[in-house]
Protein backbone atom coordinates (compact mmCIF):
# COMPACT_ATOMS: atom_id res chain seq x y z
CA UNK A 1 0.00 0.00 0.00
CA UNK A 2 1.37 3.35 -1.10
CA UNK A 3 1.73 6.07 1.54
CA UNK A 4 -0.70 8.91 1.04
CA UNK A 5 0.66 12.38 0.43
CA UNK A 6 -2.57 14.32 0.14
CA UNK A 7 -5.88 12.99 1.34
CA UNK A 8 -9.06 15.02 0.92
CA UNK A 9 -12.62 14.02 1.80
CA UNK A 10 -15.83 16.02 1.62
CA UNK A 11 -13.95 19.12 0.54
CA UNK A 12 -16.00 22.25 -0.24
CA UNK A 13 -14.64 25.66 -1.22
CA UNK A 14 -16.40 29.00 -1.32
CA UNK A 15 -15.84 32.11 -3.34
CA UNK A 16 -17.76 34.84 -1.61
CA UNK A 17 -21.10 33.25 -0.77
CA UNK A 18 -21.17 30.67 -3.53
CA UNK A 19 -19.97 27.16 -2.98
CA UNK A 20 -17.85 26.50 -6.05
CA UNK A 21 -16.28 23.16 -5.11
CA UNK A 22 -18.73 20.71 -3.57
CA UNK A 23 -17.79 17.80 -1.39
CA UNK A 24 -14.81 16.57 -3.38
CA UNK A 25 -12.88 13.41 -2.47
CA UNK A 26 -9.36 13.26 -3.78
CA UNK A 27 -6.13 11.47 -3.01
CA UNK A 28 -2.54 11.75 -4.15
CA UNK A 29 -0.17 8.96 -3.16
CA UNK A 30 3.45 9.54 -2.20
CA UNK A 31 5.43 9.88 -5.42
CA UNK A 32 2.33 9.59 -7.56
CA UNK A 33 1.36 11.84 -10.48
CA UNK A 34 -2.38 12.40 -10.46
CA UNK A 35 -4.25 14.66 -12.81
CA UNK A 36 -7.40 16.66 -12.28
CA UNK A 37 -9.27 17.40 -15.49
CA UNK A 38 -12.09 19.78 -16.14
CA UNK A 39 -13.27 22.51 -18.43
CA UNK A 40 -13.20 26.24 -17.78
CA UNK A 41 -15.37 27.07 -14.81
CA UNK A 42 -15.35 23.55 -13.42
CA UNK A 43 -13.80 24.85 -10.20
CA UNK A 44 -10.21 23.64 -10.63
CA UNK A 45 -8.48 26.87 -9.65
CA UNK A 46 -10.89 27.37 -6.76
CA UNK A 47 -10.02 23.88 -5.56
CA UNK A 48 -6.28 24.66 -5.57
CA UNK A 49 -6.77 27.91 -3.67
CA UNK A 50 -8.89 26.06 -1.13
CA UNK A 51 -6.15 23.44 -0.76
CA UNK A 52 -3.63 26.17 0.02
CA UNK A 53 -6.03 27.89 2.42
CA UNK A 54 -6.19 31.17 0.54
CA UNK A 55 -9.99 31.15 0.38
CA UNK A 56 -12.53 29.66 2.81
CA UNK A 57 -12.93 25.89 2.63
CA UNK A 58 -14.40 23.14 4.71
CA UNK A 59 -13.49 19.46 4.68
CA UNK A 60 -14.39 16.28 6.50
CA UNK A 61 -10.76 15.37 6.12
CA UNK A 62 -7.81 17.39 4.83
CA UNK A 63 -4.54 15.63 5.53
CA UNK A 64 -1.04 16.01 4.20
CA UNK A 65 1.23 13.08 4.97
CA UNK A 66 -1.10 12.10 7.79
CA UNK A 67 -1.15 15.57 9.32
CA UNK A 68 -4.37 17.61 9.46
CA UNK A 69 -3.66 20.90 7.67
CA UNK A 70 -7.11 22.51 7.69
CA UNK A 71 -6.12 24.84 10.54
CA UNK A 72 -2.89 26.00 8.92
CA UNK A 73 -2.36 29.35 7.22
CA UNK A 74 -1.28 29.24 3.54
CA UNK A 75 2.39 29.92 4.35
CA UNK A 76 2.45 27.15 6.94
CA UNK A 77 0.96 24.71 4.42
CA UNK A 78 3.70 25.72 2.00
CA UNK A 79 6.36 25.16 4.63
CA UNK A 80 4.80 21.76 5.36
CA UNK A 81 5.59 20.87 1.75
CA UNK A 82 2.44 21.44 -0.30
CA UNK A 83 3.35 23.93 -2.99
CA UNK A 84 1.08 25.49 -5.61
CA UNK A 85 2.15 26.74 -9.00
CA UNK A 86 -0.88 28.90 -9.72
CA UNK A 87 -2.56 29.35 -13.05
CA UNK A 88 -1.97 33.11 -13.05
CA UNK A 89 1.70 32.37 -12.09
CA UNK A 90 1.72 35.24 -9.55
CA UNK A 91 5.34 36.06 -10.36
CA UNK A 92 7.11 39.07 -8.86
CA UNK A 93 7.13 41.04 -12.10
CA UNK A 94 9.48 43.78 -10.92
CA UNK A 95 12.11 41.37 -9.62
CA UNK A 96 14.68 39.52 -11.69
CA UNK A 97 14.30 35.84 -12.48
CA UNK A 98 16.93 34.96 -9.90
CA UNK A 99 15.32 37.13 -7.21
CA UNK A 100 12.00 35.39 -7.90
CA UNK A 101 13.66 32.03 -7.32
CA UNK A 102 15.30 33.14 -4.09
CA UNK A 103 12.36 34.82 -2.30
CA UNK A 104 11.06 31.62 -0.75
CA UNK A 105 14.29 29.63 -0.80
CA UNK A 106 15.15 27.94 2.46
CA UNK A 107 18.37 28.77 4.26
CA UNK A 108 21.24 26.63 3.07
CA UNK A 109 21.07 24.41 6.16
CA UNK A 110 17.56 23.26 5.24
CA UNK A 111 18.07 23.14 1.50
CA UNK A 112 16.99 20.08 -0.41
CA UNK A 113 17.85 18.85 -3.87
CA UNK A 114 16.24 21.79 -5.68
CA UNK A 115 18.69 24.67 -5.49
CA UNK A 116 19.50 27.44 -7.92
CA UNK A 117 22.02 25.35 -9.86
CA UNK A 118 19.54 22.49 -10.20
CA UNK A 119 16.86 24.88 -11.46
CA UNK A 120 19.17 26.33 -14.09
CA UNK A 121 20.02 22.81 -15.19
CA UNK A 122 16.35 21.87 -15.39
CA UNK A 123 15.43 25.10 -17.21
CA UNK A 124 18.46 26.42 -19.13
CA UNK A 125 16.28 29.22 -20.50
CA UNK A 126 15.98 30.64 -16.98
CA UNK A 127 19.74 30.70 -16.64
CA UNK A 128 20.00 32.85 -19.77
CA UNK A 129 17.35 35.15 -18.34
CA UNK A 130 18.63 35.17 -14.72
CA UNK A 131 19.15 38.94 -14.53
CA UNK A 132 16.04 39.87 -16.50
CA UNK A 133 12.85 41.16 -14.87
CA UNK A 134 10.19 38.47 -14.58
CA UNK A 135 7.60 40.80 -16.09
CA UNK A 136 9.46 40.77 -19.40
CA UNK A 137 9.42 36.98 -19.88
CA UNK A 138 7.46 35.10 -22.53
CA UNK A 139 4.54 32.88 -21.56
CA UNK A 140 6.63 29.70 -21.64
CA UNK A 141 9.40 31.26 -19.59
CA UNK A 142 6.88 32.52 -17.06
CA UNK A 143 5.47 29.05 -16.65
CA UNK A 144 8.98 27.63 -16.24
CA UNK A 145 9.87 30.29 -13.67
CA UNK A 146 6.69 29.61 -11.71
CA UNK A 147 7.51 25.89 -11.59
CA UNK A 148 11.15 26.52 -10.66
CA UNK A 149 10.13 29.01 -7.98
CA UNK A 150 7.83 26.36 -6.51
CA UNK A 151 10.57 23.73 -6.60
CA UNK A 152 12.93 26.02 -4.70
CA UNK A 153 10.58 25.51 -1.73
CA UNK A 154 11.54 21.80 -1.68
CA UNK A 155 7.96 20.56 -2.10
CA UNK A 156 6.79 17.10 -1.14
CA UNK A 157 3.73 17.62 -3.30
CA UNK A 158 3.55 20.02 -6.19
CA UNK A 159 0.12 21.25 -7.34
CA UNK A 160 0.40 22.52 -10.90
CA UNK A 161 -2.54 24.58 -12.14
CA UNK A 162 -2.57 24.47 -15.95
CA UNK A 163 1.18 24.86 -16.49
CA UNK A 164 0.69 24.56 -20.26
CA UNK A 165 -2.08 27.14 -20.55
CA UNK A 166 -1.66 29.34 -23.60
CA UNK A 167 1.70 27.90 -24.64
CA UNK A 168 2.93 26.73 -28.04
CA UNK A 169 2.83 22.94 -28.51
CA UNK A 170 6.60 22.58 -28.60
CA UNK A 171 6.93 24.37 -25.24
CA UNK A 172 4.08 22.31 -23.81
CA UNK A 173 6.13 19.21 -24.71
CA UNK A 174 9.16 20.57 -22.86
CA UNK A 175 7.14 21.46 -19.78
CA UNK A 176 5.35 18.11 -19.68
CA UNK A 177 8.67 16.30 -19.94
CA UNK A 178 10.05 18.38 -17.08
CA UNK A 179 7.00 17.62 -14.93
CA UNK A 180 7.62 13.96 -15.54
CA UNK A 181 11.28 14.41 -14.49
CA UNK A 182 10.26 16.23 -11.31
CA UNK A 183 7.91 13.40 -10.46
CA UNK A 184 10.68 10.89 -11.14
CA UNK A 185 12.81 12.78 -8.61
CA UNK A 186 10.28 11.80 -5.95
CA UNK A 187 7.89 14.74 -5.81
CA UNK A 188 4.20 13.84 -5.74
CA UNK A 189 2.25 15.84 -8.30
CA UNK A 190 -1.34 16.94 -8.70
CA UNK A 191 -1.52 18.16 -12.28
CA UNK A 192 -4.51 20.27 -13.22
CA UNK A 193 -5.10 20.38 -16.94
CA UNK A 194 -7.56 20.97 -19.71
CA UNK A 195 -5.12 19.29 -22.04
CA UNK A 196 -6.56 15.86 -21.31
CA UNK A 197 -4.46 13.61 -23.49
CA UNK A 198 -1.17 15.20 -22.50
CA UNK A 199 -2.08 14.95 -18.84
CA UNK A 200 -3.35 11.37 -18.91
CA UNK A 201 -0.23 10.23 -20.74
CA UNK A 202 1.86 11.33 -17.72
CA UNK A 203 -0.52 10.45 -14.90
CA UNK A 204 -1.25 7.14 -13.29
CA UNK A 205 -4.69 8.19 -12.16
CA UNK A 206 -7.07 11.02 -12.82
CA UNK A 207 -10.21 12.81 -11.66
CA UNK A 208 -12.71 14.73 -13.75
CA UNK A 209 -14.20 17.81 -12.15
CA UNK A 210 -17.39 19.33 -13.45
CA UNK A 211 -19.64 21.92 -11.85
CA UNK A 212 -17.55 21.68 -8.70
CA UNK A 213 -18.02 17.92 -8.31
CA UNK A 214 -15.93 14.91 -9.18
CA UNK A 215 -17.89 13.18 -11.91
CA UNK A 216 -15.36 10.49 -12.79
CA UNK A 217 -12.22 9.00 -11.32
CA UNK A 218 -9.97 6.14 -12.23
CA UNK A 219 -6.73 5.00 -13.78
CA UNK A 220 -5.37 6.95 -16.69
CA UNK A 221 -6.17 4.09 -19.09
CA UNK A 222 -9.76 3.79 -17.95
CA UNK A 223 -10.30 7.52 -18.21
CA UNK A 224 -8.75 7.67 -21.67
CA UNK A 225 -11.10 4.93 -22.75
CA UNK A 226 -14.13 6.53 -21.20
CA UNK A 227 -16.57 8.52 -23.27
CA UNK A 228 -16.71 11.15 -20.51
CA UNK A 229 -13.29 12.38 -21.36
CA UNK A 230 -14.15 12.60 -25.02
CA UNK A 231 -17.32 14.56 -24.45
CA UNK A 232 -17.52 15.75 -20.89
CA UNK A 233 -14.36 17.73 -20.35
CA UNK A 234 -14.64 19.91 -23.39
CA UNK A 235 -17.17 22.38 -22.15
CA UNK A 236 -20.48 20.60 -22.56
CA UNK A 237 -20.88 21.44 -18.91
CA UNK A 238 -23.92 22.52 -17.03
CA UNK A 239 -21.96 25.20 -15.27
CA UNK A 240 -21.63 28.68 -16.72
CA UNK A 241 -19.50 30.03 -13.92
CA UNK A 242 -16.33 31.77 -14.89
CA UNK A 243 -13.19 30.87 -13.06
CA UNK A 244 -11.23 33.79 -11.79
CA UNK B 1 17.01 85.80 -0.09
CA UNK B 2 19.20 84.18 -2.67
CA UNK B 3 18.06 81.29 -4.81
CA UNK B 4 20.69 79.10 -3.20
CA UNK B 5 19.33 79.96 0.23
CA UNK B 6 15.81 79.01 -0.81
CA UNK B 7 17.02 75.80 -2.43
CA UNK B 8 19.02 74.76 0.62
CA UNK B 9 16.21 75.44 3.06
CA UNK B 10 13.79 73.62 0.76
CA UNK B 11 15.99 70.57 0.29
CA UNK B 12 16.55 70.18 4.03
CA UNK B 13 12.84 70.48 4.82
CA UNK B 14 12.11 68.21 1.84
CA UNK B 15 14.31 65.45 3.25
CA UNK B 16 12.06 65.35 6.32
CA UNK B 17 9.00 65.15 4.05
CA UNK B 18 10.76 62.35 2.22
CA UNK B 19 11.15 60.38 5.44
CA UNK B 20 7.47 60.89 6.28
CA UNK B 21 6.53 59.96 2.72
CA UNK B 22 8.66 56.80 2.81
CA UNK B 23 6.58 55.47 5.70
CA UNK B 24 3.39 55.99 3.71
CA UNK B 25 5.02 54.62 0.54
CA UNK B 26 5.92 51.38 2.33
CA UNK B 27 2.46 50.89 3.83
CA UNK B 28 0.73 51.67 0.55
CA UNK B 29 2.91 49.54 -1.69
CA UNK B 30 3.17 46.50 0.54
CA UNK B 31 -0.40 46.42 1.85
CA UNK B 32 -2.39 48.54 -0.63
CA UNK B 33 -3.71 50.43 2.39
CA UNK B 34 -4.04 54.20 2.22
CA UNK B 35 -3.09 55.31 5.71
CA UNK B 36 -4.99 58.47 6.57
CA UNK B 37 -3.54 58.41 10.08
CA UNK B 38 -0.02 58.93 8.75
CA UNK B 39 0.28 62.63 9.57
CA UNK B 40 -0.93 61.86 13.08
CA UNK B 41 1.86 59.29 13.45
CA UNK B 42 4.19 62.25 12.85
CA UNK B 43 2.40 64.04 15.70
CA UNK B 44 3.13 61.07 17.98
CA UNK B 45 6.80 61.85 17.41
CA UNK B 46 6.36 65.61 17.86
CA UNK B 47 4.31 65.40 21.05
CA UNK B 48 6.39 62.48 22.32
CA UNK B 49 9.62 64.46 22.11
CA UNK B 50 7.82 67.55 23.42
CA UNK B 51 6.67 65.81 26.58
CA UNK B 52 10.11 64.29 27.20
CA UNK B 53 11.53 67.84 26.82
CA UNK B 54 15.13 66.74 26.24
CA UNK B 55 17.77 69.08 27.72
CA UNK B 56 20.80 67.79 25.85
CA UNK B 57 21.59 66.28 22.50
CA UNK B 58 21.99 62.87 24.11
CA UNK B 59 18.54 63.19 25.70
CA UNK B 60 17.16 64.21 22.33
CA UNK B 61 18.64 61.13 20.66
CA UNK B 62 17.12 58.88 23.33
CA UNK B 63 13.78 60.68 22.91
CA UNK B 64 13.87 59.98 19.16
CA UNK B 65 14.49 56.28 19.78
CA UNK B 66 11.70 56.27 22.35
CA UNK B 67 9.10 57.84 20.04
CA UNK B 68 10.16 55.48 17.26
CA UNK B 69 9.49 52.53 19.55
CA UNK B 70 6.16 53.91 20.78
CA UNK B 71 4.96 54.66 17.25
CA UNK B 72 6.11 51.25 16.03
CA UNK B 73 4.19 49.53 18.81
CA UNK B 74 1.14 51.69 18.13
CA UNK B 75 1.32 50.99 14.38
CA UNK B 76 1.70 47.29 15.06
CA UNK B 77 -1.43 47.20 17.20
CA UNK B 78 -3.46 49.31 14.77
CA UNK B 79 -2.56 46.88 11.99
CA UNK B 80 -3.00 43.75 14.07
CA UNK B 81 -6.30 44.59 15.73
CA UNK B 82 -8.03 47.08 13.43
CA UNK B 83 -6.81 46.63 9.88
CA UNK B 84 -5.82 42.99 9.52
CA UNK B 85 -9.32 41.53 9.70
CA UNK B 86 -10.52 43.86 6.93
CA UNK B 87 -7.85 42.95 4.40
CA UNK B 88 -9.50 39.76 3.14
CA UNK B 89 -12.75 41.57 2.51
CA UNK B 90 -13.63 43.80 -0.38
CA UNK B 91 -14.56 47.43 0.16
CA UNK B 92 -12.67 50.26 1.73
CA UNK B 93 -12.93 49.63 5.44
CA UNK B 94 -9.23 50.48 5.93
CA UNK B 95 -9.91 53.98 4.69
CA UNK B 96 -12.50 54.60 7.39
CA UNK B 97 -10.40 52.87 10.04
CA UNK B 98 -7.19 54.81 9.42
CA UNK B 99 -9.13 58.08 9.17
CA UNK B 100 -10.82 57.31 12.50
CA UNK B 101 -7.49 56.49 14.12
CA UNK B 102 -6.20 59.85 12.91
CA UNK B 103 -9.19 61.80 14.21
CA UNK B 104 -9.01 59.94 17.53
CA UNK B 105 -5.32 60.86 17.86
CA UNK B 106 -6.12 64.47 17.06
CA UNK B 107 -8.68 64.69 19.87
CA UNK B 108 -6.40 62.90 22.30
CA UNK B 109 -3.66 65.44 21.58
CA UNK B 110 -6.14 68.30 21.92
CA UNK B 111 -7.10 67.07 25.38
CA UNK B 112 -3.56 66.29 26.53
CA UNK B 113 -1.96 69.42 25.09
CA UNK B 114 -4.56 72.20 25.15
CA UNK B 115 -1.97 74.87 24.49
CA UNK B 116 -1.28 75.11 20.73
CA UNK B 117 2.01 75.75 18.96
CA UNK B 118 4.39 74.39 21.54
CA UNK B 119 7.99 73.57 20.81
CA UNK B 120 11.13 72.47 22.69
CA UNK B 121 14.37 74.15 23.58
CA UNK B 122 16.69 73.54 20.68
CA UNK B 123 18.82 70.52 21.59
CA UNK B 124 21.25 71.10 18.74
CA UNK B 125 24.18 73.55 18.87
CA UNK B 126 22.69 77.04 18.64
CA UNK B 127 24.99 78.49 16.00
CA UNK B 128 24.03 78.81 12.37
CA UNK B 129 26.26 77.68 9.56
CA UNK B 130 27.17 80.04 6.76
CA UNK B 131 28.73 78.98 3.50
CA UNK B 132 28.49 80.39 -0.03
CA UNK B 133 26.18 83.09 1.23
CA UNK B 134 23.75 80.55 2.62
CA UNK B 135 22.87 80.59 6.30
CA UNK B 136 21.26 77.54 7.83
CA UNK B 137 20.51 76.77 11.47
CA UNK B 138 22.27 73.73 12.81
CA UNK B 139 18.93 72.21 13.80
CA UNK B 140 17.61 72.25 10.22
CA UNK B 141 20.86 70.98 8.79
CA UNK B 142 21.00 68.13 11.28
CA UNK B 143 17.32 67.23 10.80
CA UNK B 144 17.83 67.04 7.03
CA UNK B 145 21.01 65.00 7.39
CA UNK B 146 19.48 62.52 9.83
CA UNK B 147 16.42 62.13 7.58
CA UNK B 148 18.67 61.39 4.62
CA UNK B 149 20.61 58.88 6.68
CA UNK B 150 17.39 57.14 7.71
CA UNK B 151 16.14 57.12 4.11
CA UNK B 152 19.37 55.37 3.12
CA UNK B 153 18.92 52.92 6.01
CA UNK B 154 15.34 52.17 4.89
CA UNK B 155 16.53 51.62 1.36
CA UNK B 156 19.16 49.21 2.64
CA UNK B 157 16.47 47.38 4.62
CA UNK B 158 14.18 47.09 1.60
CA UNK B 159 16.75 46.04 -0.97
CA UNK B 160 19.22 44.11 1.15
CA UNK B 161 17.48 42.26 3.97
CA UNK B 162 15.19 39.24 4.20
CA UNK B 163 12.29 41.35 5.51
CA UNK B 164 12.85 43.75 2.62
CA UNK B 165 12.66 40.93 0.08
CA UNK B 166 9.38 39.78 1.65
CA UNK B 167 8.04 43.34 1.61
CA UNK B 168 8.90 43.75 -2.06
CA UNK B 169 7.37 40.34 -2.82
CA UNK B 170 4.10 41.39 -1.15
CA UNK B 171 4.16 44.65 -3.10
CA UNK B 172 4.54 42.72 -6.36
CA UNK B 173 2.01 39.95 -5.70
CA UNK B 174 0.30 39.04 -2.45
CA UNK B 175 -0.68 35.61 -3.75
CA UNK B 176 2.82 35.04 -5.06
CA UNK B 177 4.24 35.89 -1.64
CA UNK B 178 1.86 33.50 0.12
CA UNK B 179 2.58 30.75 -2.38
CA UNK B 180 6.31 30.93 -1.66
CA UNK B 181 5.64 30.63 2.05
CA UNK B 182 5.92 34.25 3.14
CA UNK B 183 4.02 34.93 6.36
CA UNK B 184 2.14 37.81 4.83
CA UNK B 185 0.50 38.93 8.06
CA UNK B 186 3.82 39.23 9.85
CA UNK B 187 5.16 41.30 6.95
CA UNK B 188 2.10 43.58 7.15
CA UNK B 189 2.56 44.17 10.86
CA UNK B 190 6.26 44.90 10.46
CA UNK B 191 5.55 47.25 7.57
CA UNK B 192 2.96 49.21 9.48
CA UNK B 193 5.23 49.44 12.52
CA UNK B 194 8.15 50.56 10.37
CA UNK B 195 6.08 53.15 8.51
CA UNK B 196 4.73 54.59 11.76
CA UNK B 197 8.23 54.71 13.29
CA UNK B 198 9.62 56.57 10.26
CA UNK B 199 6.83 59.14 10.56
CA UNK B 200 7.36 59.59 14.31
CA UNK B 201 11.12 60.07 14.00
CA UNK B 202 10.52 62.69 11.32
CA UNK B 203 8.15 64.41 13.77
CA UNK B 204 10.81 64.34 16.47
CA UNK B 205 13.29 65.92 14.07
CA UNK B 206 10.77 68.64 13.17
CA UNK B 207 9.80 69.73 16.67
CA UNK B 208 12.91 71.84 17.51
CA UNK B 209 11.96 74.37 14.80
CA UNK B 210 8.35 73.52 13.98
CA UNK B 211 5.78 74.27 16.73
CA UNK B 212 3.17 71.54 16.95
CA UNK B 213 -0.61 71.70 17.11
CA UNK B 214 -3.12 68.82 16.87
CA UNK B 215 -4.53 70.13 13.58
CA UNK B 216 -1.11 69.87 11.96
CA UNK B 217 -1.71 66.12 11.51
CA UNK B 218 -4.10 66.50 8.60
CA UNK B 219 -1.76 68.85 6.77
CA UNK B 220 1.06 66.33 7.18
CA UNK B 221 -1.12 63.48 5.93
CA UNK B 222 -1.90 65.48 2.81
CA UNK B 223 1.76 66.35 2.29
CA UNK B 224 2.75 62.71 2.67
CA UNK B 225 0.13 61.78 0.06
CA UNK B 226 1.47 64.37 -2.35
CA UNK B 227 4.99 63.00 -1.87
CA UNK B 228 3.91 59.41 -2.48
CA UNK B 229 1.77 60.20 -5.52
CA UNK B 230 4.45 62.39 -7.10
CA UNK B 231 7.11 59.83 -6.21
CA UNK B 232 5.29 56.99 -7.92
CA UNK B 233 5.05 53.38 -6.85
CA UNK B 234 8.31 52.34 -8.45
CA UNK B 235 11.72 52.62 -6.84
CA UNK B 236 12.13 54.25 -3.46
CA UNK B 237 14.24 57.12 -4.79
CA UNK B 238 11.13 58.57 -6.45
CA UNK B 239 9.59 59.23 -3.05
CA UNK B 240 12.79 60.86 -1.78
CA UNK B 241 12.97 63.06 -4.88
CA UNK B 242 9.31 64.00 -4.48
CA UNK B 243 9.88 64.96 -0.84
CA UNK B 244 12.73 67.25 -1.85
CA UNK B 245 10.62 68.71 -4.65
CA UNK B 246 7.82 69.47 -2.21
CA UNK B 247 10.24 71.10 0.25
CA UNK B 248 11.77 73.32 -2.43
CA UNK B 249 8.38 74.28 -3.88
CA UNK B 250 7.17 75.19 -0.43
CA UNK B 251 10.26 77.26 0.37
CA UNK B 252 10.09 79.08 -2.96
CA UNK B 253 6.39 79.83 -2.78
CA UNK B 254 6.67 81.15 0.77
CA UNK B 255 9.20 83.69 -0.46
CA UNK B 256 7.72 84.73 -3.77
CA UNK B 257 4.00 84.40 -3.18
CA UNK B 258 2.30 86.00 -0.24
CA UNK B 259 0.21 84.29 2.38
CA UNK B 260 -2.06 81.36 1.80
CA UNK B 261 -1.76 81.70 -1.96
CA UNK B 262 1.73 80.28 -1.39
CA UNK B 263 0.46 76.90 -0.32
CA UNK B 264 -1.71 76.71 -3.44
CA UNK B 265 1.53 76.38 -5.42
CA UNK B 266 2.12 72.98 -3.87
CA UNK B 267 -1.31 71.75 -4.87
CA UNK B 268 -0.92 73.16 -8.36
CA UNK B 269 2.35 71.28 -8.68
CA UNK B 270 0.56 68.17 -7.48
CA UNK B 271 -2.19 68.51 -10.08
CA UNK B 272 0.35 69.13 -12.83
CA UNK B 273 2.16 65.92 -11.97
CA UNK B 274 -1.12 63.99 -11.97
CA UNK B 275 -1.98 65.46 -15.37
CA UNK B 276 1.33 64.98 -17.12
CA UNK B 277 3.03 62.12 -15.32
CA UNK B 278 0.32 60.17 -13.51
CA UNK B 279 2.65 57.25 -12.90
CA UNK B 280 4.85 59.49 -10.74
CA UNK B 281 8.58 60.12 -10.96
CA UNK B 282 9.62 56.50 -10.47
CA UNK B 283 7.07 54.33 -12.17
CA UNK B 284 6.86 50.61 -11.62
CA UNK B 285 9.61 49.02 -13.62
CA UNK B 286 7.19 46.64 -15.28
CA UNK B 287 3.63 47.53 -16.11
CA UNK B 288 1.34 44.71 -14.98
CA UNK B 289 2.79 42.18 -17.38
Amino acid sequence: MMETALSVEGFSVWRGRSEIVRSVDLEVGQGELVCLLGSNGAGKTTLTEGLLGVIPARARKLEFHGRAIAGLRPWHRVRAGIVLVPQERSLFAGMTVEENLLVGARPRSQAGPFDLAAMYELFPRLKDRAGQLAGTLSGGERSMLAIARGLMLQPRTLVLDEPSLGLAPVIVQTIMRTISDINAAGVSILLIEQNVHQALRLASRGYVLDGGKIIAAGTAESLLASSLVESGYLGSTTSTREER
Amino acid sequence: MTLLQIATTGVLQGLIYALIGLGLYLIFNVMRVVNFAHGYFVLIGMYGVLSLSPRSLADFAVALLFVAAVAAAFGYFVERFLIESTLDKTGHAQLVITLSVGVALQYIFQVLYPEPYQTITNPWPMEAITALGVTISFARLAAGAVSLLLAVALSWLIYRTRLGVYMRACAESINGAMFVGVNVRRVYRSTFALGAAAAAVAGGLLIPFQPVSPLYGLELTVKAFIVVVIGGSGALWGTVAAGILLGVAEAASSVYISGSLGSSVIYTLFLLVILFRPQGLARRTVASA
